[in-house]
Order: structure tokens, then sequence, then C-alpha cells
């Protein structure tokens, strides 16, 4: 039995429909020639070629739709056929992301694709987090007249309360805590201690009413560990975590006024962070990333072309589902159709709910466990043919991709060109006679992705050293003191030293009766003065001492005459609590 | 006021503070003229036409002086109010053992817990009468 030659007519034509054949202008006369029901032999013989074509075309290209994506500035690479595969770079303005294990091709993607989109965009940031991938990029974007900055981590100057523009400083106070407490991995305690002390640093500075004098860490970390009256642990986690960190960036830190994200989205920037700690890197990112974020959310910019794109190769920082609550990745949704763009390069696939939904385009390159593709695979909406390719079809170089943006969001393979950077290029030298560009060529060796590169010192400073910055000389010098540590964190009651030790006005010892005091019976003593009438228990909490050691200190003030016990009922019920009363002696200590 | 530290910023003041807050009428150390002698009064505590002598004691040994007092103010109520619930047992088996006749629904006995919590729970439920 014979199928009706209309039926093949109509299936031919929603062939076409679906998978765009005829829309060209010879497949649109046929389409209309069709619709109208006048088609000549002509037109079937088209529609038929056309078809035909494309299904021959489709049974060699797997379960993977042959691509329509053939306009566009940015050539993502070739299908396995040998098409160009482009897209325009407004799409990369929807963020992307890309899974792929170690050798996989991330890096050499990346640098392709840094090749063609640097001189379309005014500010571009690429982050290097452990290997020096993105400066060998220099002397090619040179040859192209696009200047590339290569700064190390230690010669930035940042200053993360520093208000980013347009942004209530109530509010980047509340966000500031929150990051500081997600890079330090704080406990959620430490959060409001963080955001009160900032507004109130704040409030003293003059920020509050709209002044450029910005606390800076530092400010901070002294003014916590001068807060006797905040909760102990909260107070002890920051003032431990922040001292290394003050002490390793102390150079970076030491400002009141530091790079703002704003001056640095103008500038195309390697932020080379492998010679800092992980702790480090995870601030400096913040600190550069997020009031960026912060503040184009704030500005309300919208649907404007991309004037930022960021790289990050190793991107697990930013997007894990461990380091992800209340931090950048609840604004990666926001800041969409913001003028910036990200691109985020991934080893495996432990990735925030939101930062998948947020990232329009996805590409997985070759991956090592199954579960990283089902991950991706299902993010992507793969089918079950496409998903059991994946693990066969992926090779170093290879990509499946899905591009947010455009009307045609099908999964497609492509392969990303091999980029040689063994021979620097021909760089056209200007009259002055240096490369304009902000760091001279480094020196090549190796080939493609093992490519070496050294740093050229100093240039970045011509560029960005015009910037507006204020440092903060008093820091310069900070020094982490283990002994006022061990005093601001709570330290055991025998300890010599003093909590405002920092404080020039402040000495650590006075004379008289508590000379021999240590810091928490001097506290203890001041609670007792203080708040008449409250039982022991709130003393220790108003000291900022443990119980067991408010015990210790109790027994010490009354050995020593400094105040007296009494037993009260002052609940309804229950036993009697200690109440203490302080006496001449004790008064007389204080008021010295 | 005479007495000490326990006696005067443990439990005069806590308690007259607490009385203000109820929006009592307080005066501390009230001088009470019993025959020859003048006494004083701890704290007074007075609202629309209610008057509550309170004395603060750390023994049991000033309790009979303590009635005498509130007596000669014609306080309606006395209470005595002691830092721990040994004191007020002690001063409790002192009134047991007293000749005189007492009305026990005019006196209290009451640790100082005790005596902020009727303050502050109590009285504003009984207020008016």
């Amino acid at each position: 039995m014979t199928k009706d030659p209309s039926s093949h007519l109509i299936e031919d034509l929603l062939y076409a429909y679906e998978h765009r054949l005829l829309t060209d202008p010879v497949g649109q006369a046929v389409d209309r020639s069709i619709a109208a029901g006048v088609q000549g032999k002509f037109d079937m013989a088209e529609l038929t070629r056309r078809v035909g074509k494309h299904q021959t075309a489709q049974r060699f290209a797997g379960p993977f739709r042959r691509h329509e994506l053939t306009r566009g500035a940015i050539l993502l690479g070739h299908d396995l056929q040998g098409r160009a595969v482009r897209i325009p770079v407004q799409p990369l303005c929807a963020h992307s992301l890309t899974l792929g294990g170690s050798g996989s091709g991330k890096t050499t993607k990346s640098r392709w694709q840094i090749l063609q989109v640097a001189s379309r965009v005014p500010g571009l940031w690429l982050f290097d987090f452990r290997k020096r991938e993105y400066a060998c990029l220099v002397p090619y974007l040179a040859a192209l007249g696009v200047d590339l900055i290569v700064v190390p981590a230690r010669s930035l100057k940042l200053n993360p309360l520093q208000l980013p523009a347009g942004v209530d400083p109530h509010s980047w106070a509340s966000r500031v805590a929150d990051m500081l407490v997600q890079v330090f991995r704080l406990p959620a305690r430490a959060t409001k201690l963080l955001q009160l002390t900032v507004i109130d640093l704040f409030e003293r500075r003059g920020v509050l009413r709209g002044t450029d004098d910005y606390p800076t860490l530092f400010d901070l970390r002294e003014a916590i560990a001068r807060n006797v009256a905040a909760n102990p642990q909260a107070r002890a986690a920051i003032v431990d975590v922040l001292d290394p960190v003050l002490m390793s960036l102390r150079s970076v830190l030491a400002y009141r006024r530091g790079w703002s994200s704003q001056d640095l989205a103008q500038h195309r920037i390697v932020f080379e962070l492998d010679g800092v700690g992980e702790v480090e890197k995870d601030l400096i990112l913040s600190s550069l990333v997020l009031p960026e974020f912060t503040s184009r959310v704030a500005r309300g910019i919208s649907n404007r072309s991309m004037n930022l794109w960021i790289c990050c190769d190793e991107a697990a920082r930013l997007v894990s589902t461990s380091t992800t609550a209340g931090g950048m990745a609840d604004l990666i949704g926001l800041i969409r159709g913001s003028g910036l763009g990200l691109d985020l390069s991934i080893q495996s696939a432990d990735i925030a709910p939101a930062v998948l939904s947020n990232t329009a385009s996805k590409f997985i390159g070759r991956c090592g466990s199954s579960r990283d593709y089902d991950s991706i695979a299902s993010a992507m909406g793969l089918s079950p043919d496409q998903r059991k390719q994946l693990a066969t079809v992926l090779v170093p170089g290879v990509f499946v991709g899905q591009v947010g943006e455009g009307d045609w969001r099908h999964p497609f393979i492509y392969r990303v060109p091999d980029v040689d950077l063994s021979e620097p290029p021909h760089v056209a030298m200007p009259p002055g006679g240096s490369v304009p560009v902000g760091l001279l060529p480094r020196p090549q060796a190796g080939a493609g992705a093992d490519v070496t590169c050294d740093h050229a010192s100093g240039r970045h400073a011509d560029v960005l050293g015009s910037l507006p910055i204020e440092p903060a000389p008093e820091f310069a010098d900070w020094h982490f003191d283990p002994a006022r540590r061990r005093a601001t964190a709570t330290s055991p009651a025998d300890s010599q030293t003093d909590t405002h030790a920092a404080q020039p006005n402040n000495p650590p010892h006075v004379n008289g009766p508590t000379e021999t005091l240590s810091d928490a019976e001097r506290r203890f003593l001041r609670a007792v003065i203080d708040h008449p009438g409250t039982v022991s228990s709130g003393l220790a909490r108003l000291a900022s001492i443990g119980t067991h050691q408010a015990i210790a200190v109790r027994k010490r003030l009354i050995e020593r005459g400094l105040v007296r016990e009494h037993r009260v009922n002052t609940s309804n019920r229950g036993r009697a609590s200690i109440v203490l009363e302080p006496l001449p002696a004790g008064l007389a200590a204080m008021q010295t | 006021m005479r007495g000490r530290y326990l006696h005067n910023e443990l439990m005069v003041h806590p308690l007259a503070g607490a009385f203000d807050c109820e929006d009592w009428q307080t005066d501390l150390e009230v001088p009470i003229r019993m025959g020859e002698t003048i006494g004083f009064v701890d704290l007074v505590a007075e609202r629309e036409g209610y008057c509550i002598a309170v004395e603060a004691e750390c023994s049991a040994a000033r309790v009979e002086r303590d009635l005498d007092k509130a007596q000669a103010l014609r306080a309606d109520e006395l209470w005595i109010v002691t830092p721990t619930r040994r004191v007020a047992d002690a001063v409790q088996r002192r009134l047991g053992r007293l000749l005189i006749p007492v009305d026990p629904d005019s006196i209290c006995v009451l640790t100082q817990g005790q005596a902020l919590h009727r303050v502050t729970s109590c009285l504003p439920l009984i207020a008016g009468r």
C-alpha cells in the first residue's frame, strides 16, 4: 500500500518547519506556493531535496541536531561536520557555565572566546586562581590593539568596606557582612555582629552622611576586638580569621579608598591570585565582584549591551552549593541584563541551583564522573540518547553547548579550535617604542595549554595608577600580635594582656589594686560595678567570659577584697542567685 | 538609707523601681512615730488609697518591730522581703511564735524574686481594691 503523496508533502513541510529549512528567499517562495496550493514540480522537488539532505546530515550528526547558529561575531568553533558555530556577543551577557574535567579544554575554550570578545567590550576581568592561564593572551590581544593589564594579587588596592556606587550604606553593611561570613566561613551569629559593627563604623566616619572616609577591615577588626559586650564566640571567630588575612594582605587592604569596581570595570584586567591563600583569594574575588554586582543592581541598570565580561577559570568558589548562601549566587540572577556577562568554568557539578537556573548558556566538556554528566544533562534538558552519547563523543576540545538567547536553543556539539600560543604574534610597535598595553608580553615557552608565562612588572601601575585611592597609613605597618589576639578572643583569666592595647589612650595596665588584674578580671569587675544586682551568670556574659572562667574570676576578686558575694532569690522560684557587691577597694581600683 | 548594699541596692531599690513602673507612689525610709521612738519603713507604696509597707530583712530579728511600724503607718499590707528562702522561713517561724494577734492576709513574707513577681504580675490583677 503506497502512501498518499499529500501526506508526504505535509510530513516534509512539517520537518522543514521544525528544522527551519525554508527560511531563505527560495525556501520562503516554496512555502508560499505550497500554502496557496499552487505548488509545482520545482517546489515539491526543492522541498524534498532540502528535507532529504537535512535528514542525511542529521543521521551523521547523531542525536544532536544540526545547529543553526550561523550568524554572529563570536566563533565558538566548528561542529563535527566542519560547519562554523557562531553566536552574537549579546547572549554572553546572559551568563554561561562550562563544566568539564581537567584537560577537557575549558581553558582553551575560554581563551578562544576571550580573544574574540575582548575587543568588543570595554571591561574584561579574567580571574586566574591557580595557574597563570590568561596572561599569555597579552601579546595576542596587543596585536589586536587591546590593552590587557596583568595585576598580581598583592598589587591590588582594595577596601571591601568601600561603598559601591549607588548603594545604600545600610544595604552594603548587610551585604558585606554576609560576604565576610561566607568568605571566612564564620558562624551565622557573626553576621549580626559584623553588620552592626560596619554600620557603627559607617556612622562614626560619616559614611552615612555621605562622606567617603570609609573604614577598613583593620578598623573592623579593632572595633570587634574592643567590643567586650559582643557574643564572645562570634567575636573570637572574627578576630581569629581576620588576623592572618590582614597580615597577609596588609599592602592590599590598607586603603580607605581603594580601586573601585566601577573604575576597574572600564579596563581589561587579568587578576592573578595564585600567590595568595584560598581565603585571601575568596576575599579578593568577592571584594571585586560583589560591589560591581550590587552597584549594578542598585543603579537599576537593565537591558543594555554588555560592557563588562567576567571570566573565572576555576569558579567553584563562586558557584558551589556549599559556599553560596546569601552570596553571589543570589545576585547572579539579578544582574542578568545589567551589561555584565559571566563566564564560569568548573570541574564538577557541585553547583548551586540558583547558578544553574541563571546561566542561560551551558557547555559541557569531557567529565570524569557520570554524576557530572547527569547533573548538567538534566539542566540542559538533554534527551536520553543525547545523554548516552556524552560519555563517548566528548573528547578534549569537544563540547556540547546550549545557547540561552536567540531563537534556536537546541543542544549542539562542536569542537573548539586549538589555540596555538606557542609563537608570540608580531606586535606593531608604536612610535614610543613600547607595546601599547598594560604589560609587556611574557617570554613564551611550550605550546597550547602548556604555555608558561612570566610577569613583566610594574606596567599595570601606569594604567591603574591614575585611579583615585586614599591610603590608610596607620595600618601600613599593622602587624599580628599573638598576645593581643589571645586577649581579645576571651583569653584565660590569667592573661596579662589588655583588649584595649590598640588604643593609645587606653594603657594596658593601670596602677593600684588592678595592677595584677587580668583583662578578664577587669572586665568582670567593671560589669559588677556598672550592673548592680545582676546575677553572676549575667556578669559572665557582660564580661564576655565563659561560665567556668567566671567562677574562678569571682573567687579571686572575693579573695582580694574587691567584691562581696550575696545570695538572693532574684526570681520567683529556684535556687538563690549569687549577686556581687563592689567593695570600696574594687571601686577605687576601677577609678584609677 | 541605713541598710547596706544587699538591703538597699539589691532589695529595696529594685522593688521601688518595680512599684514605680506599675504607677504606685513610692517613698523610701518613711519616718513613723511609735510612742517615744521614731521608726523608718524601708518602702511605702500607695495607690488609690491602698498602702503597702515593705520591709527588707536579712534576718528574722526585727520582725516584731516591722509589725509595729506597719500598724503605726496603718498600712493595708506589710511585705517582709528577704533575700533568700531560708531567711523567709525563719521570719515565718518567728511570726508563728508571736503572741500578738496577726491578720495573716495582711502580712506577706516574700523572697526578693517573689516580691518582684507579685508587684509586676499580681498587683495589676487586683488593682483598685
